[in-house]
């Protein structure tokens, strides 16, 4: 299957040009607007503090035993899908696994960080497998140390390198919606993550090296709760942004967010499917396995070069800012976070149709996991509806989130700039933000419009 | 007045200028918009419009050779409701597979297939040679 975005058989109508102009439009107008008028002193820093929860709620949030329900749940899920992937029909339409990965897991649980905030942590079956495994051992009265100790220049590569991965099967791979194809990748992804755990501890891999893990944790910052100084708050939604990232690897993290969606965009529109055919079509008949191989090399070109070109225009944008402030400092940790709700809204008007739509066969497929024509609670035969929304709503949804995640970016960028330099600074270090935002928003636009 | 509230007030009065624009431009920019945006429950039945459904199906044709689409993948509007029907002849054996619909059908090597259906539900969908992994046709559905 070409599919993009690794399952499901319907796809977003492209947005019509004259929806497009305007979307662009209003970016351009948009910006310039806020860049004359936004605040002076910082707003977002100020408030990332946020309110502490009631104490009653946090304990009640904070329960060992609902760790324990979900973490049991959350394993025994993991379980479910490794065995379906494993053991069950060997097709994505009758399998639930490829749904459960690609869409319920991947995609569903960006509304939950988002508006709930780091659940995934609680959530995490490799984590709360290993939890309960550490726990057995001191049970048993042994203890476990580390074996190495974490180099910290490393950062977060190791969670890039993995997403990358991820992204790879996902986008490039021929066949991702292959449950076989999934079981592999789930094996390894357990065995590099409990092997990762071991070496270095649980928690600190799962903040360095488990891609899902800083992935979903970076949304979780938009969201309006938070955890500060061992509290849960309620806090303004974006102000877990404010402040410098200086991880190593975090803009390569980013970069595979971003470049990995719009490189989604890409191998949908109709120039890039005919180069592929192109490049394809002289081994199809002789040797469909060179075709594959081609074609599947020509994907991870193309992936990592828009992944590239997020990194590089990211630098660029950040060398002029710096030249124009003077270069007492590096601005590139700075505004690194504004990149975030910009990554957030292309997954969202790539994905939402595909969560709305695919997310229906969750029922189906939950009743009969494994494709064995079981029906576990009566939904084998729900019909999903493939199009729950109009074009035009989809459109509007598309445009608006990018649009709206543009001004999110530039209110974060900016507010980190007036927070670190004097007004006039300031002002002169967002007019390469600036551009660089209107890059990634008409870009974007333009993948959905072409898509 | 407060320049913080001038400010707040000329970012309103601009997008509220840009949104009456847009609202006003919108139909003449594209007749469907309007039609579309009211007939979204309809979109979810499976009830075609009766209003301009022709009675002989569109037919699609598509010739494999070489295991390829000729002419290259071939890129369909269709109107929602339409009746068509894809003809496919090839000079490989494969299955034919149109995604969404999930409606398939087997073409013997120097043969040709047939899958009649009735475009009832709007969006981009792709037909290929399910075997050989090969994209035919995308078919655009609208509204």
């Amino acid at each position: 299957m070409i599919l993009a975005h690794g399952i499901g058989g319907v796809r977003d109508l492209p947005v019509p040009t004259w929806l497009f102009s305007w979307g662009a439009a209003v970016v351009l107008v948009l910006s310039f607007l806020l860049l004359g008028t936004l605040w002076k002193r910082a707003q977002l820093e100020p408030r990332a503090e946020g309110r502490p929860l009631p104490e009653r709620l946090e304990r009640l949030l904070r329960a060992r035993g609902l760790r324990v329900v979900l973490g049991a749940v959350s394993a025994g899920l993991l379980v479910l899908v490794f065995l379906t992937a494993l053991l069950g029909e060997p097709s994505s339409v009758e399998n639930l696994a490829p749904t459960f990965v690609y869409v319920l897991f991947w995609l569903g649980l960006v509304p939950l960080q988002v508006l709930l905030g780091n659940v995934w942590p609680a959530l995490n079956p490799w984590l709360a497998i290993a939890s309960a495994a550490d726990w057995l051992w001191r049970a048993l009265g042994r203890t476990w140390s580390p074996i190495g100790a974490y180099p910290e220049r490393l950062g977060v590569y190791p969670a890039a390198v993995l997403l990358f991965a991820f992204a790879a099967l996902e986008l490039c791979y021929v066949d991702p919606a292959s449950p076989r194809v999934l079981a592999l990748a789930i094996a390894l992804y357990s065995y590099v993550t409990w092997f990762g755990m071991a070496v270095v501890g649980r928690r600190l891999w799962v903040e360095r090296g488990e891609a899902f893990s800083v992935y979903f944790g970076l949304l979780a910052r938009i969201a309006p709760f938070g955890e500060r100084d061992g509290r849960l708050v309620l806090r303004t939604p974006l102000s877990g942004l404010a402040g410098a990232e200086r991880t190593p690897g975090m803009l390569a993290v980013v970069a595979v967010m971003l470049g990995s969606v719009g490189f989604d965009g890409l191998s949908r529109a109709p120039f890039w499917q005919d180069l592929r055919a192109r490049i394809e079509g002289p081994y199809v008949l002789d040797s469909p396995g060179t075709a594959d191989l081609v074609g599947t090399a020509l994907s991870l070109a193309g992936l990592l070069g828009c992944i590239a070109l997020v990194v590089v225009a990211y630098r660029v944008a950040v060398t002029v800012a710096n030249r124009a402030v003077g270069g007492e400092r590096d601005l590139a940790p700075e505004f690194l976070q504004s990149l975030i709700p910009i990554a957030l809204v292309y997954a969202v008007a790539h994905y939402f149709t595909l969560l709305l739509v695919q997310g229906q066969f969750a029922l189906p497929l939950g009743s009969d996991p494994f494709g064995y024509s079981w029906d576990l609670f009566g939904a084998a035969d729900y019909a999903p509806n493939l199009a729950p929304l109009s074009p035009n709503a989809v459109w509007y949804v598309q445009v608006g989130a990018l649009v709206a995640g543009h001004v999110a970016g530039l209110a974060v960028a900016h507010d980190r700039a007036v927070t670190i330099l004097p007004p006039r600074s300031a002002l002169r270090s967002q007019y390469a933000m600036l551009v660089l935002m209107v890059g990634y928003t008409v870009g974007g636009l333009w993948l959905l419009s072409n898509g | 007045m407060d320049p913080q509230f001038r400010k707040v007030a000329l970012i309103a009065a601009v997008l509220g200028l840009a949104v009456a624009v847009f609202l006003a431009l919108r139909s003449s920019d594209n007749e469907a918009t309007s039609t579309a945006a009211s007939t979204t429950v309809a979109a979810t039945t499976t009830t075609p419009p009766i209003t301009t459904a022709p009675a002989e199906p569109t037919t699609i044709a598509i010739v494999v050779a070489g295991g390829r689409p000729t002419g290259g993948i071939q890129r369909i509007r269709l109107t929602k409701g339409e009746k068509a029907v894809l003809v496919v002849t090839s000079d490989v054996a494969d299955e034919i597979h149109f995604h969404g619909y999930d409606l398939g059908a087997d073409v013997q090597a120097g043969g040709s297939a047939q899958i009649p259906f009735t475009a009832t539900t709007v969006g981009r969908f792709e037909v290929e040679l399910e075997e050989r992994g090969v994209q035919l046709a995308e078919i655009d559905v609208r509204p």
